[in-house]
């Protein structure tokens, strides 16, 4: 049995639709992390930083999305979640996944948290608004990726997808979404009407869902 | 997937992708890219759109990222060290240390030295850089507490994750961190021990890498 630890719409969420599309037996739980009630103890043990997601499959322990992601469709080749390693279409998965997770989630994390990015609490507006601007940048240019496209790698849905999903939908609160670019929009209605993520919708009780 | 062509830019994140390649053993070109002026060669942009480096042609196959760019070259070279093979232990976990280097030491790292992320504003800069800084110093405590009983980030063996590291807390990264990454033993000790490979050691000469850390 698998348990990935996580929030409704956090960066859990990515794997929680993977773990639908392979259609694994798994559970879904949601840490208390602060105060003394902080727990389970086998989320605290999983991620010394607190942090979701983590994972626990049998044996493996595992934290960062990105690498849960890889995790799931290496587990589940089946599902057809990513290339297998001798496709050259790989690297561009890896390129992807490793792409969205050090450049537009970090600059997520600052438009959404802009407080923990500068020392200066007069300067939190002035972080935020530099974010804004650096994923301007990073959707305009992801929009033009999806041109004639359906799917970020190749011609099939991958782990890929689910992460943008979910980076998008984070991408709600900015005055030009990343929906609002029509090959960014057309990407995201095909993803969000999976059956995989209609479930997960449903399961975390997603409330936003454009 | 044929010829392989590095994009690099002398003592940046190019050095990874270098010591990457060496570990494979296989032929591979470089292509200096302008430190300034990315715009050369002009072919650099087919590769990588973003213009950072390093970037590597692999055939029809355009890698950038740093990270992915290990996990390619591991895959293609199976009898490297760089990753362990699909299914077997220490998989995911390289997986794991890889993406967590590079979306939090690393960008920490690109918050504190390049101002692509920060528009022309000197306080909001300087500000974000110390917060980079405390960052930075949080993570490299949390890796020196992780090797504390381990050889390597990966339990038991080797893996491209280390190569990652060895860069990430090399004195040319950390130079103006305070402590610096070295005043941690576990990160002093894992440093000289890659820094012993041989793949790393023909790195640096092309590099012209000239450190050396006590273990």
């Amino acid at each position: 049995m698998i348990t990935l630890y996580g929030y409704p719409g956090s960066a859990s969420l990515a794997p929680h639709i993977l773990l639908e599309e392979a259609a694994v037996g798994h559970t879904f739980v949601r840490p208390t992390r602060d105060g003394p009630d902080a727990g389970p103890p086998e989320f605290l043990a999983a991620s010394p930083h607190r942090r979701v997601p983590a994972m626990i499959d049998g044996d493996v322990t595992l934290t960062e999305a990105a690498a849960i992601c890889m995790h799931i469709a290496d587990r589940n080749p089946e599902a057809l979640l990513g290339p297998p390693p001798d496709d050259p279409e790989r690297g561009v998965w890896y390129r992807w996944l490793v792409y969205l997770s050090n450049t537009a989630q970090p600059a997520l994390y600052q438009y959404i948290y802009p407080e923990r990015y500068v020392m200066d609490p007069h300067l939190v507006e002035a972080a935020k608004h530099a974010a804004d601007v650096t994923l301007g940048a990073i959707w305009d240019w992801i929009d033009t990726e999806l041109a004639g496209r359906d799917f970020l790698v190749g011609n099939r849905f991958s782990a890929a997808d689910a992460y943008l999903w979910m980076l998008g939908r984070w991408s709600r609160h900015q005055a030009s979404p990343a929906f609002a670019r029509p090959g960014i929009r057309a990407f995201w209605d095909r993803i969000a009407n999976r059956a995989s993520v209609l479930r997960v919708i449903e399961q975390e009780e997603l409330a936003w869902v454009p | 997937m044929g010829a392989l062509t590095l994009y690099s830019v002398p003592g940046t994140a190019c050095t990874v992708a270098c010591a990457a390649l060496e570990e494979t053993g296989a032929p591979y070109d470089t292509v200096q890219v302008e430190r300034r002026d990315r715009s050369i060669p002009p072919e650099f942009k087919q590769v990588n759109p973003h213009r950072r480096v390093p970037a590597l042609r692999d055939g029809d196959v355009r890698m950038y990222e740093t990270a992915a760019i290990i996990l390619h070259l591991g895959d293609r070279f199976t009898d490297s060290a760089l990753i362990p093979a699909m299914g077997t232990p220490g998989r995911s976990d390289t997986y794991r240390w890889l993406v967590y280097l590079t979306n939090t030491l690393h960008t920490a790292y690109t918050r504190w030295y390049v101002p692509w992320y920060i528009p022309d504003d000197p306080g909001l800069a300087q500000s974000i850089r110390e917060a980079a800084a405390r960052d930075i110093g949080a993570c490299l405590d949390f890796v020196d507490g992780h090797l504390d009983d381990r050889r390597y980030l990966v339990d038991g063996r080797f893996t491209g994750a280390d190569l990652l590291l060895h860069m990430l807390a090399s004195p040319n990264w950390s130079l103006d961190i305070e402590p610096a990454a070295f005043a941690r033993p576990n990160l002093a000790a894992h440093h000289a021990r890659v820094d012993a490979r041989p793949a790393v050691g023909r790195m640096k000469a092309i590099h012209g890498l000239d450190w050396t850390v006590a273990a």
